[in-house]
């Protein structure tokens, strides 16, 4: 009996694993999922249900912690698929609910092309509030990237479309706080590659002190991936979260854009205890884009370690700046940049 | 619970009897494999693994130990290596009523399969853990094909089966899809909803051997360090 090796994780998967599984994978995809809804949780919304007298109820399409998004036919006004997303049964307490009331606030503000779009907000029969926002049809701008085979100018071109809808968002006063590339979708539409920078569930309006203890179960319970989650992010004790955070994230969904994986193994930050995880996002080096492909030149390592640079000051001071860095990797006209990321700073 | 082996009141029969079978067929081999590894022979290995059952079965072991704190598996292993060093094995055959065996233990393949576990710096601990979790996964794994099978899905598991881990599946969707006669998007939701049910079943399963569903996430954990 032989043991193989994950490609993954690179262990030893042992030759009696059921279906040649890789147990560690497994496990590790467990913990990165949001944990189970509780089985004695009514739904919220029921397939087939009408709500509001305008919108069928399909299937579900995804839930966390407190909210469950349901994919609905639109009766009238075009017809048409949207996304209902509502509180879950028994979260309706005060918080939540200004939580909710905050991403439909959120979400109305940042009404840009490249963000997700709210259409309608109500009550449902049962009293909770329902958000329907556009449905988007797309994958993670990562996997959109590798499905296509796009090359690197056009990943590139990409990416500063998602620096123009972010650049929005902060221009009003948005921090998303959450980006990762299953938040950064893309469609393939007759105008080319299509990003909606969707989920702001997360998102506040303008710096705001980071919680820890949020972060942590966030980390560790519902969204598993700390990887995309800035240093500052890691503080907690008052850290302000400024625009500056996200600039990171999208760093390190570029750095996946480019070469294709991780600097730092997902899987590895799963497995270490909170003291040292914390200590790899802040402290750990990031080794250089070239490393791990070594097509790439080093202009394309400075773009992708500036936005990554552990210190804030050291990053791009807004997402025209890094519009404008491709800019001139690409060759484009630096205005363009700057017109591509046109409402940062306007406070719109 | 499996703490209602304990020798208490409000343990149910059916509950003592479920916890018994779980404990008896999924877990011996990582105690006989443990007992291997720390330098027993096949035979002495499976004298002191029926042993060891038989005193769980039993409640003895239950009744020295603080059964009710902590975790199953950690808990197994502490008694099974306090059982190692103890005089045990003089007084076993007449403390088990004359040799009567609580399992049937398939030995010729425990052994079969202790040969081929690693030879490396594995310790007999790491290699309890590395058994404890493969087994837990493997019977969630079976347990799922069970529910397949029984909506008459068994080609739908064989395909998707493998789809559990990123990559896992050397098949892309679109070929999945056409042997299924689903759309890609209605296999991808496929492949979504079998990891999820595939983690509810792994967290009941792991919520069996813990004292409290807050230590489901710890014990997970634990499992995957077991495979590093």
């Amino acid at each position: 009996m032989e043991d193989h090796q994950c490609g993954t994780c690179e262990i030893q998967i042992p030759v009696d694993s059921a279906g040649g599984i890789c147990p560690a994978c497994l496990i590790s995809d467990i913990l990165a999922a949001p944990l189970a809804k509780p089985r004695e949780d009514a739904p919220a919304l029921r397939e087939g249900e009408i709500l509001g007298g305008r919108y069928r109820i399909g299937t579900e399409l995804g839930h966390g912690g407190w909210s469950v998004v349901h994919l609905a036919h639109r009766m009238g006004n075009g017809g048409g698929e949207v996304a209902i997303k509502v509180l879950r049964p028994g979260r309706d307490t005060e918080r939540h609910l200004a939580r909710f009331d905050s991403e439909r606030e959120i979400l109305m503000a940042a009404q840009h092309a490249y963000c997700a779009e709210i259409l309608d907000s109500g009550i449902t029969e049962a009293g909770t509030p329902f958000i329907a926002m556009e449905f988007i049809p797309g994958i993670p701008i990562t996997e959109f990237c590798a499905v296509q085979k796009l090359d690197l100018p056009a990943r590139l071109k990409l990416f500063q479309r998602v620096l123009e809808g972010i650049g929005h968002a902060h221009g009003c006063g948005i921090v998303h706080r959450d980006l990762k590339p299953g938040n950064i979708l893309v469609v393939d539409s007759e105008d080319g590659p299509l990003p909606k920078i969707i989920d702001f569930g997360l998102a506040r309006m303008g710096p705001r002190p980071t919680e820890l203890a949020e972060l942590f179960t966030k980390q560790f319970q519902v969204v598993g991936t700390p990887v995309y989650m800035s240093p500052e992010q890691t503080e907690g004790g008052g850290t302000e979260i400024d625009q500056r955070s996200d600039i990171y994230s999208l760093g390190m969904v570029l750095y996946e854009m480019v070469t294709g994986s991780l600097p730092f193994s997902d899987h590895r930050l799963r497995v270490v205890g909170p003291d040292e995880l914390l200590r790899i996002i802040r402290e750990e080096p990031v080794p250089r884009p070239s490393s791990q492909r070594v097509d790439l030149t080093g202009v394309v390592d400075d773009l992708v370690m500036k936005a990554l640079a552990k210190n804030a000051e050291d990053r791009f001071a807004d997402a025209s700046a890094f519009s404008t860095a491709i800019c001139d990797f690409l060759d484009q006209p630096r205005s363009l940049g700057r017109r591509l990321v046109r409402r940062i700073g306007k406070g719109t | 619970m499996i703490f209602d082996l304990k020798d208490e009141p409000g343990g149910s029969e059916e509950s003592r009897s479920k916890a018994l079978a779980m404990l008896c067929e999924n877990y011996w081999y990582p105690v006989y494999a443990y007992i291997r590894k720390c330098g027993r022979g096949a035979e002495d290995a499976q004298d002191l693994t029926q042993d060891f059952f038989y005193k769980m079965i039993h409640g003895e072991l239950f009744k020295k130990a603080d059964a009710g704190k902590g975790k199953l598996r950690t808990f197994l292993l502490t008694t099974v290596a306090r059982m190692l060093v103890s005089d045990w094995r003089s007084r076993r055959r007449q403390k088990r009523g004359g040799g009567a065996a609580p399992l049937s233990l398939d030995i010729e393949l425990a052994e079969r399969n202790y040969a081929a576990e690693p030879k490396d710096t594995l310790t007999p601990e790491k290699l309890y853990d590395r058994r404890w979790a493969l087994l837990t996964i493997n019977s969630v794994f079976d347990q799922l094909r069970g529910e397949f099978n029984a909506r008459g899905k068994s080609r739908h598991f064989d395909l998707l089966g493998e789809c559990l881990t990123p990559g896992g599946s050397d098949l892309p969707y679109s070929e999945i899809a056409a042997e299924l006669g689903l759309s890609d998007a209605a296999v991808r939701q496929a492949v979504r909803r079998l990891r999820g049910r595939f983690g509810e079943l792994m967290r009941e399963r792991v919520a069996f051997t813990v004292e409290g569903n807050a230590e489901v996430e710890e014990e997970l954990r634990s499992l995957m360090e077991a495979f590093q």
